[in-house]
């Protein structure tokens, strides 16, 4: 069995809204003996993102891998996706992705671990200027590794892996860009305090849900410092905003981007 | 070692376990997994029919075969016996799951096992109750509070395709009991629990399986002598409980074996079990007649 763990799953892709056979062909993951493991028994705790949960103790290591073993189609691939900052975060995402790691290749169901370091969406140059942006601000992820071929993580060896329009399927880009623009909103809404725009991180994420089920997505010529910009309170963050979905770029624009028992059985 | 064996008993009834494999073929859960069937003496036309489905199937069947008919209870245990998996789900003939069933049970185990219980656990579903011809019904199951009182009150329904659990929890609760040809699953339900084990629900509330459900063929008489036999072997949980709540017992086996009667035009029977039921409670019976409006 080989599992994949990807990074910035959650916050690019959210496979928990977004067919796997959707983004799967744009990571190059596309095999009929794939899944994702959604993990959803975990949501909701932290440390290592609503795909692994909080953690922190070597049980629940255990039990997540466990999972991800009975998760493995024969002889196929299972995919787990964590948030970036799970792996990326200064102390507690390192430790426990290590840990991760380390008890994966424990495993005797395991085979094979890769991982990937990093999913790089290149979209369009502003947008994914503004998410980077956002997310170092938040302290969210370091650089990007200047040689990412030899990147390795917990002695795991890593890639980055570039998704952009000509690599996706015409679906797959559509919706990526609508998680991408998702991943944004949600972003900011992080990064505003009570009396911003968004009032509070929960209500951001409301209405980043909103705005995205209602087709508006960030333009694509938003700079990151006009966002930014927006995030003050009493911004007009709607300016910023387009409907409906937008087409794909051409290549060559491309920037870098009381019970019964009468039912009791017989 | 396969992950889940999907444990399917069959009599006679290839197109129900082809409507049943067509259910496990589009399970979100894409775990390694086999769907064992036992078939428990069916015709030679049926078997080979069976044996070509399962041949088309884009599952792993395995198909063995009693060499004679032994009865529901006998085959379960067969399938018991070979099942492979480190998880077993089982699944009738007839009736369908829904494409998230096993997801969602798995992620429910899990999410149990997270709270460190050194309880054995079994996960059920919610489900859809269709009578022939009839349209779906959703049906809920009562976890909470005391599941031994909530067996024997129908509220956590005894039946056994909503389950997954790990195989060695399926044996450690024993063998099917050969005597029972009916009401093997509230049997083996109850023992369960009486030995400390738990249901648990997925998060997701809603129906992940649905019941075909036919009474034709399956007499009042057989279904009452189970349930005697049952209140018999576990009489002394039921003397834990208060005289009236065995006394209602009662009035819901036989209400309960008049609908069995009833559907099988026994008149006489019919008749005479609600008759059974109006002396052990003639209060709720009255109650029910209203509210049902005469209908079983």
């Amino acid at each position: 069995m080989k599992i994949e763990i990807v990074s910035g799953f959650a916050e690019y892709l959210r496979p928990t809204t977004v067919d796997p056979t959707l983004y799967l062909p744009a990571l190059g993951l596309e095999n009929e003996t794939t899944v994702v493991a959604h993990a959803r028994w975990l949501q909701g705790e932290s440390a290592l993102g609503e795909h692994a949960g909080t953690l922190t103790s070597s049980r629940r290591v255990r039990l997540l891998v466990e999972y991800l073993a009975d998760c493995a189609p024969r002889h196929g691939t299972v995919v787990l996706g964590l948030r970036a900052e799970s792996i990326t975060a200064p102390v507690d995402g390192g430790r426990a992705f290590a840990e991760l790691v380390d008890t994966i290749r424990r495993t005797r169901f395991v085979a094979e671990v890769e991982s990937v370091s990093r999913v790089h969406l290149r979209l369009n140059g502003n947008t994914d200027r503004v998410l980077d942006s956002l997310a170092e601000k938040l302290d969210m992820k370091r650089p990007r590794p200047s040689e990412p071929d030899r990147v390795a993580l917990a002695g795991c060896p890593a890639r980055i892996v570039d998704i952009d329009g000509q690599t996706s399927t015409e679906d797959a880009y559509d919706a990526m860009v609508r998680n991408y623009s998702f991943s944004v909103l949600t972003l900011a809404s992080a990064l505003v305090d009570r009396k911003g725009v968004f009032g509070s991180e929960q209500r951001g994420r409301l209405i980043a849900e909103h705005l995205v089920r209602s087709e508006f997505l960030i333009r694509p010529d938003v700079t990151a410092e006009a966002f930014e910009a927006e995030l003050e309170p009493g911004a007009k963050l709607y300016e910023l905003l387009t409907t409906p979905v937008p087409t794909r770029e051409p290549a060559s624009a491309e920037s870098d981007d009381s019970g019964t028992s009468s039912e009791l059985c017989a | 070692m396969t992950t889940l064996s999907v444990l399917v008993p069959h009599m006679n009834d290839p197109r129900g376990f082809e409507l049943s494999l067509r259910s496990v073929e589009a399970q979100t859960w894409k775990g390694d997994r086999e769907v064992l069937v036992v078939d428990d003496g069916s015709t030679a036309s049926a078997f080979q029919k069976l044996c070509e489905i399962a041949e088309a199937s884009s599952e792993r069947v395995r198909v063995l075969q009693n060499p004679e008919n032994r009865g529901r209870p006998f085959t379960r245990n067969a399938l018991l016996d070979a099942a492979d998996g480190k998880y077993s789900a089982w699944l009738d003939a007839g009736d369908e799951w829904y494409p998230e069933k096993l997801q969602q049970q798995f992620d429910a185990l899990y999410r149990t096992w997270t709270k460190n219980t050194k309880q054995p656990v079994w996960c059920t579903t919610n489900y859809d109750w269709q009578w022939e011809g009839g349209r779906k019904r959703p049906r809920e199951q009562a976890v909470d509070g005391n599941q031994v009182s909530n067996l024997l009150t129908g509220k956590l329904a005894a039946y056994l395709w909503t389950l997954l659990g790990t195989t060695q929890s399926f044996r450690d609760v024993g063998r099917f009991d050969l005597r029972l040809t009916r009401l093997q699953d509230l049997d083996f339900f109850l023992r369960f629990t009486e030995k400390g084990g738990r249901l648990v629900l997925p998060d997701d509330q809603a129906p992940l399986c649905v019941y075909h459900k036919s009474d034709i063929g399956r007499r009042g008489e057989e279904v009452l002598a189970c349930f005697e036999y049952i209140y018999e072997k576990h009489a002394a949980v039921l003397m834990r409980y208060s005289r009236k709540f065995r006394r209602n017992r009662r009035f819901e086996m036989y209400y309960h074996v008049a609908r069995f009667a009833k559907n099988n035009d026994d008149v006489p029977r019919t008749a005479g079990y609600l008759a059974a039921a109006a002396a052990h409670n003639p209060f709720i019976f009255a109650k029910r007649m209203v509210k049902n409006r005469g209908k079983l």
